[in-house]
């Protein structure tokens, strides 16, 4: 395994309980951290790059016991933190160089072709002089991912990497990660966006709560909602009522009324025919079903 | 921490922080901005004070190269000082934009190497710009003329100056970030910091705080480079090691988890470490003063010990000296005589010379060595007509603690400074090629003890002669008093002064010489090779020097009324730390010796020395005048200002506030004043009983008991006024015993010295009188007078027994108080011709004798040798002068001397002459009349504000506790205090001046302007109901003459008939003197005036009020 996790835990000074007893094994490619806003994703992900310490718990990262053996463990690792902003007085390039330079390239020679090299790797070879601050949203992300991939990590932690993003700035992003996943590499990819997972990752974790409540690959997820996700027709008048009783997954006006997705174990009263799941349905299933969390208020 | 803390990543990741954090700091606005206004306003003070030569031109950088360097570094440092501070919280600021950071804090490099990085990052951007500074300082320096390059010194500095403050600041900051987490707060906290140390704090403590190196004594000599390297250093390590500590306590908080698990740990412990050496230099840095301190008082309490033990007097000294790198070794054969019968007798010796033996006839005689006290024991009992020849081996160092002992701690600590050079003190120097001691060293042997704070037997000295016989080391030469020659196999030179001396002095250097013979007199200057600034700008005048040199010397005889008694006079270059103070029981300092001034190197802290841009500022202000002069006539002309140096008894004034508005001010006497060359290396009075007899005569000489009137108008009192009430409590001696009041023993023993000759003066005429004891002198020449048979001598001279005024210095001087009446002039012309008529009455309303000096003047013609008088008044008696002139006396000024009278001494202008004709001349002479001049005319009253029942003042307002701590208020045992008129004082202050009314005191209460919350209230009892005219005594407003469009208006309340009446003067209005306030019904017995600070003015005055019965 590339990263164990025991029995990790983490409790905040004020007494929040961030993470309870999280074990997680988390083998080379992607790996997808799923789970809603507040769910220990980001505190996990500080932990693993060792920017935060757990209150108890070990992690071991490609053999390394993080809590003694930072050092080692922070050469192999890449980063990309959830809200990224830059110096604004390093131009691409510099931000670049210096990410390569603290990693340890201290080869002048290499690491200028290195960095050339990745910058054309994520498409800003064309503005490396332009300073950092300048750059576009879909820009800035892929210079984010550039200086966690720049020294070629084993493990790459990137927390919430597509947020914020347009749809082919989206695209462009997971492609560039599974590409690098190839290369026998870790990747764990925090998201709350579903399809980001399923369009790249392998294997997945669903984190509630600060709890691991699921461990699988996106395919074992959709099982859980095979034959749970139902396509009903009603009236406008019904829409309310329908959102009442069942998670709303998707909205379709049709028509004369409204054609709504369903995550449900059954649908009683209403016109509905099944509807194939996919991750997205699953992870509402999920989370309605299995944890009984989900709410449309 | 790491294992290999020191290995090629260390440096290399810190490398790597500190080239981005270089990038950040150098594309700052500020930084730029910064960057371009240091080069600029550097350049531009460099190009303006040592390139053009018709700009500020300052000779004190000019002269001494190094201080090109030490000066703009200093400047650019303070500003790079609170600069830095700014930059080094914004990293910390910036690192809290924690995701951006997050990026650099996964990398495997540790917090140490991210910490030294930024801090390295931001350090060297500052070290270049120093250094992009330092090299257009070197090329303007370089470009500049008549100066040269000290590149040793730009190096030096910036390490002494820079590097501390900027690590110890950069360091502070981060860790006050860290602590307190607020950038504001640490801004404010940092600012303060720098703000308190530089204007409040400044080299208080031993300037302990003194981060940025301002009162450190960083002044390098380009004779022996720096005063106290070990001090200089020790004291920049404090800050150095704070600085490190600082960061390396900041690695250790910093908010990353270190790459091992206890990785700050070890940065923790260093921390502590570095604090700790930093507190251990400072520890070192104050134990140093107060070491010396100690050291100070542990030799004068040893002088007080020995200094009624038996003494010799020394007829013969045989000095044989040989310099070592750092020290000397020294023979010195003594023939001398006991002043009383003793077997042991006391000597003193610079406690770093240590004795090794003492021989009489080649016999070895015991000793006894305790500091500097030598007591030399003969083995048996010697008496006064026994001449005894001994010899005493020592070897060692200079220890200038024992140096100045009678000059105050705080006198002594006192900053020698010259625009922002801090320059330092130093009394003796002993390095490798340069060595100089003067006779306060006690470099030889000296009978008798240093200085003793508890009787003033100490200061006796007596003429001897000497013989001094030097082995410099190779290369240099010696320079010392008297005839020298070369014994040039064995490379020793011997100086025999062909005089007797009452002291030696000796330097050695790397001297050259230039000569010239006036007037049976060489004339020398010895100069350290290479600094022959001043041939070529003379060179004109070469051939007219000697002329020039007679002319000097005979002025300045002529002005002294002394002659010049050495064949030889010698300026000699010493290096810039060389420092003399001003004695309060000799006109001598230690840059006069017999036959040569001490010059500080090239004379950098004079504009005197600026001998070339004399040349040229002769010439320039010729062409102004439209007179244009040639290069020979500026040339005769600046030499003719350089020798004016040597005339000037007072050199440059110290101003210094004390508590707000309290003014003082010191005038310094001028180090190379000539008078002590005429007099006091010449004559020698001395007297078993009065030690301070030379003195007496030097003082009266020079006519010292005249104050200086500004000067005293700022101090609101002299020194002669302040010595004249203390004798009132203490006897003469118990008074020069008291170190408390050793800035005022001149002005006892002027004052005295005064009074003993009034008698004689009055007789022979105080003109003649003067004139034979010139007379006298001039034939003691090098010899030892016995004071009370001088004093017999002059006795006889003036038909006074002054000896017996003697027994008057045993006992305190009761004070007598005078009344004077306004002078007055008479023109008359009558059958038997013209004159003018003055006559002045003086009343002595005391039931103790005085004698008053009255000197009258008039306007043009030479000074009538009759002006000058003095006049003895009885207990209670009243005398009217009257006299005759020729041409109409214009004023009068009249000397209380040793009186109750403040002030002292008052000027009397005589602008009106009352015309008479055909009425009798009232004859000249002094007329004892029957006057009583504090009756008040009927129906009037004043009431003044000395008056401690009728005059009353508001409460003043509390003192800070800083102030306090600080010591800034000062603790002045005299009422009176000098009024500083651009600060003006807060609360009442009592302040005295000639044309303030008052009886004996003319004194005034003086306030600053405001808002009316503070008055002065006159109570005045009214003898009987009825209509009076009020008056309130004005003194002239000088702001009244400057600021035009104030609103010049003292407001009153008039209490009376149980109502309060309003009252107001318009200055612009008003009369000098009594000014009517207005007229007033009174029918209840007392009223009260009050005047408020309620004026737009800058003060506020509380003299006096008058009412006046109709």
């Amino acid at each position: 395994m590339s990263i164990t996790i025991k029995g990790l835990n983490k409790v905040y000074p004020g007494g929040r309980h961030a993470l309870k007893d999280v074990d997680l094994e988390i083998p080379t490619g992607m790996f997808g951290l799923l789970g809603p806003n507040g769910a220990g994703k980001s505190t996990l992900m500080r932990i693993l790059v060792a920017l935060m310490e757990p209150t108890s718990g070990s992690v071991d990262i490609c053999g390394y016991d993080l809590m003694k053996q930072r050092k080692e463990v922070r050469a192999i690792l890449g980063y990309l933190p959830q809200d990224f902003r830059f110096f604004a007085k390093y131009k691409t390039y510099e931000f670049l160089d210096y990410a390569a330079r603290l990693s340890g390239m201290n080869n002048t020679r290499l690491r200028k072709q290195a960095v050339d090299e990745m910058l054309e790797n994520v498409g800003l070879f064309d503005v490396r002089e332009r300073y950092a601050g300048k750059l576009s949203g879909g820009m800035k992300r892929r210079l984010g991912i550039a200086q966690a991939l720049i020294h070629h990590p084993k493990v790459i932690i990137v927390d919430e990497p597509t947020t914020g993003l347009d749809p082919e700035e989206r695209i462009r992003f997971r492609n560039l990660l599974s590409t690098v996943s190839e290369n026998d590499t870790t990747i764990i990819l925090s998201t709350h966006i579903v399809g980001d997972i399923s369009s790249t990752c392998n294997k997945m974790a669903l984190l509630n709560q600060g709890e691991v409540s699921f461990v699988g690959s996106p395919q074992d997820m959709l099982k859980h909602a095979e034959g749970k996700v139902w396509r009903i027709k009603i009236t406008g008048d019904q829409l309310h009522e329908v959102d009442k009783k069942y998670p709303i997954i998707a909205t379709i006006p049709s028509g004369t009324g409204w054609e709504v997705q369903v995550v449900a174990d059954e649908i009683v009263g209403y016109e509905a025919e099944p509807f194939p799941p996919n991750l997205e349905h699953a992870y509402v299933y999920y989370m309605e079903n299995k944890l009984n969390l989900w709410t449309n208020d | 921490m790491d294992k290999r803390l020191i290995s090629f990543d260390f440096i290399h990741n810190i490398r790597s922080v500190a080239t981005y954090e270089s990038k950040i700091l150098l594309r700052s606005w500020f930084f730029k901005i910064f960057t371009l206004l240091a080069i600029g306003v550097l350049s531009f003070f460099n190009v303006v004070s040592i390139v053009i030569e018709d700009g500020a031109n300052m000779w004190i950088l000019k002269a001494v190269a190094s201080n090109i360097p030490y000066i703009n570094i200093l400047l650019l440092n303070t500003g790079q000082a609170v600069v830095a501070i700014f930059l080094a919280s914004e990293f910390l600021k910036r690192d809290k934009q924690l995701d951006t950071s997050e990026v650099f804090y996964v990398r495997p490099l540790s917090n140490a190497e991210y910490v030294f990085g930024k801090i390295w990052g931001n350090l060297r951007v500052f070290f270049v710009l120093s250094l992009i500074v330092m090299a257009i300082t070197m090329a303007l320096n370089a470009a500049a003329k008549g100066t040269s390059v000290d590149w040793q010194a730009y190096i030096i500095y910036f390490f002494l100056i820079t590097v501390p403050t900027l690590i110890f600041i950069m360091g502070l900051a981060i860790f006050l970030m860290l602590t307190l987490k607020n950038q504001a707060v640490t801004f404010i906290l940092l600012l303060g910091y720098i703000g308190v140390t530089i204007f409040y704090i400044g080299d208080s403590f031993y300037y302990l705080f003194d981060y940025m190196a301002y009162s450190l004594p960083l002044f390098k000599s380009s004779i022996v480079g720096f005063g106290d390297l070990g001090l200089i250093v020790n004291h920049r390590a404090i800050y150095l090691f704070l600085g490190i500590g600082f960061i390396l306590y900041t690695i250790g908080l910093f908010r990353r988890l270190p790459n091992s698990a206890k990785g700050h740990y070890p940065w923790m412990v260093m921390a502590f470490l570095f604090f700790g050496l930093g507190a251990a230099c400072g520890y070192n840095h104050v134990n140093k003063t107060l070491q010396q301190d100690k050291h100070r008082a542990r030799y004068t309490e040893l002088n007080n010990t020995y200094v009624h033990t038996p003494k010799m007097v020394i007829d013969a000294y045989k000095l044989t000296v040989k310099q070592f790198p750092d020290s000397l070794q020294a023979t010195a054969t003594l023939v001398g005589k006991p002043l009383e019968a003793a077997q042991t007798f006391t000597f003193c010796l610079n406690p770093g010379l240590k004795v090794t033996e003492i021989t009489q006839n080649g016999t070895p005689l015991s000793f006894e060595r305790k500091d500097q006290i030598l007591l030399v024991d003969f083995g048996k009992e010697l008496t006064p007509t026994d001449s005894t020849t001994f010899s005493i081996v020592y070897a060692g160092y200079i220890d200038e603690s024992l140096c100045y002992l009678d000059i105050k701690d705080k006198e002594l600590r006192e900053k020698n400074t010259n625009f922002l050079i801090n320059i330092g003190k130093k009394y003796s120097f002993m390095t490798a090629d340069y060595l100089m001691v003067t006779p306060e060293t006690f470099w030889y042997p000296r009978p008798g003890t240093a200085y003793s704070n508890t009787s003033p037997d100490w200061q006796q000295t007596y003429f001897s002669q000497f013989t001094l016989e030097v082995e410099p080391i190779k290369g240099l030469k010696p320079i010392s008093q008297g005839v020298v020659t070369l014994d040039s196999i064995q490379g020793k030179y011997t100086f025999t002064p062909d005089y007797a001396a009452q002291t030696l002095s000796l330097v050695i250097g790397d001297y050259k010489q230039k000569e010239v013979m006036a007037d049976s007199v060489l004339y020398s200057i010895h100069y350290i090779d290479g600094h022959d600034y001043f041939s070529a700008p003379l060179d004109s005048i070469k051939d007219t020097l000697p002329k020039l040199i007679k002319n000097t010397k005979q002025n300045l005889e002529r002005q002294h009324k002394l002659s010049y008694p050495f064949k030889r006079f010698s300026l000699v270059e010493v290096p810039g730390q060389f420092k003399g103070y001003a004695r309060a029981w000799t006109g001598a300092q230690e840059t006069a010796q017999p036959e040569m001034m001490y010059i500080v190197e090239k004379g950098f802290n004079s504009y005197s020395f600026d001998i070339q841009r004399r040349v040229k500022n002769r010439k320039r202000w010729g062409n102004w005048d439209g007179k244009p002069i040639s290069e020979k006539e500026a040339q005769i002309k600046s030499f003719e200002d350089f020798c004016w140096l040597f005339y000037r008894d007072e050199g440059r004034f110290d101003f210094s506030e004390g508590e707000r508005g309290k003014e003082q001010i010191k005038s310094t006497r001028n180090p190379y004043f000539m008078f002590p060359l005429l007099y006091n290396f010449r004559y020698n009075i001395f007297s078993p009983d009065w030690p301070i007899a030379n003195r007496v005569v030097e003082v009266y000489l020079q006519n010292k008991t005249k104050d200086s009137g500004w000067e005293r108008q700022i101090n609101g009192i002299s020194n002669n006024e302040k010595a004249s009430l203390l004798m009132e409590h203490a006897s003469l001696n118990e008074l020069l015993g008291d170190a408390k009041h050793s800035e005022l023993t001149d002005n006892f023993v002027t004052l005295q010295g005064s009074n003993i000759f009034a008698e004689a003066e009055i007789n022979a005429g105080v003109t003649l009188f003067r004139d034979s004891l010139y007379r006298v002198l001039e034939r003691n020449t090098f010899k030892n007078v016995q004071f009370e048979h001088l004093l017999d001598t002059l006795g006889k001279i003036g038909d006074s027994d002054i000896n017996s005024f003697l027994a008057t210095w045993d006992k305190p001087t009761p004070l007598p108080r005078y009344s004077i009446t306004k002078p007055e002039v008479k023109h008359i012309k009558n059958r038997d011709g013209e004159a003018f008529v003055f006559s002045i009455e003086i009343s002595n309303e005391s039931d103790y004798p005085g004698v008053i000096h009255l000197t009258i003047g008039s306007r043009g013609g030479p000074p009538d040798p009759r002006g000058e008088s003095k006049v003895i008044l009885k207990p209670n008696e009243t005398k009217r002068l009257v006299s005759h002139w020729e041409r109409p006396p214009s004023w009068v000024s009249t000397n209380t001397l040793i009186s109750q009278n403040l002030p002292s001494f008052i000027y009397h202008p005589m602008t009106k002459v009352q015309k008479l004709r055909n009425v009798a001349m009232e004859p000249e002479g002094e007329y004892i009349i029957q006057k009583d001049f504090l009756k008040l005319p009927e129906g009037e009253i004043i009431v003044d504000n000395e008056d401690s029942l009728l005059f009353s003042m508001s409460a003043p307002e509390a003192i800070g506790i800083l102030p306090k701590l600080l010591d800034r208020v000062e603790d002045d045992s005299f009422e009176y205090s000098g009024i500083s008129w651009w600060g003006a004082p807060l609360h009442w202050t009592l302040t005295t001046d000639g044309t303030y009314y008052g009886k004996y005191i003319r004194s005034a209460y003086v306030i600053k302007g405001g808002d009316g919350s503070q008055t002065a209230t006159w109570t005045v009892p009214v003898p009987e109901p009825g209509r009076y005219e009020v008056f309130f005594h004005l003194k002239q407003d000088y702001e009244l003459r400057w600021n035009r469009n104030v609103e010049a208006e003292y407001e009153f309340k008039v209490e009376y008939n149980n109502e309060i009446e309003d009252a107001y003067i318009d200055l612009r209005k008003a009369a000098i003197g009594w000014e009517p306030i207005g007229m007033y019904d009174i029918e209840s017995d007392t009223v009260k005036i009050t005047l408020s600070n309620k004026c737009k003015m800058r003060t506020v005055t509380a003299d006096a009020v008058r009412f006046v019965k109709q």
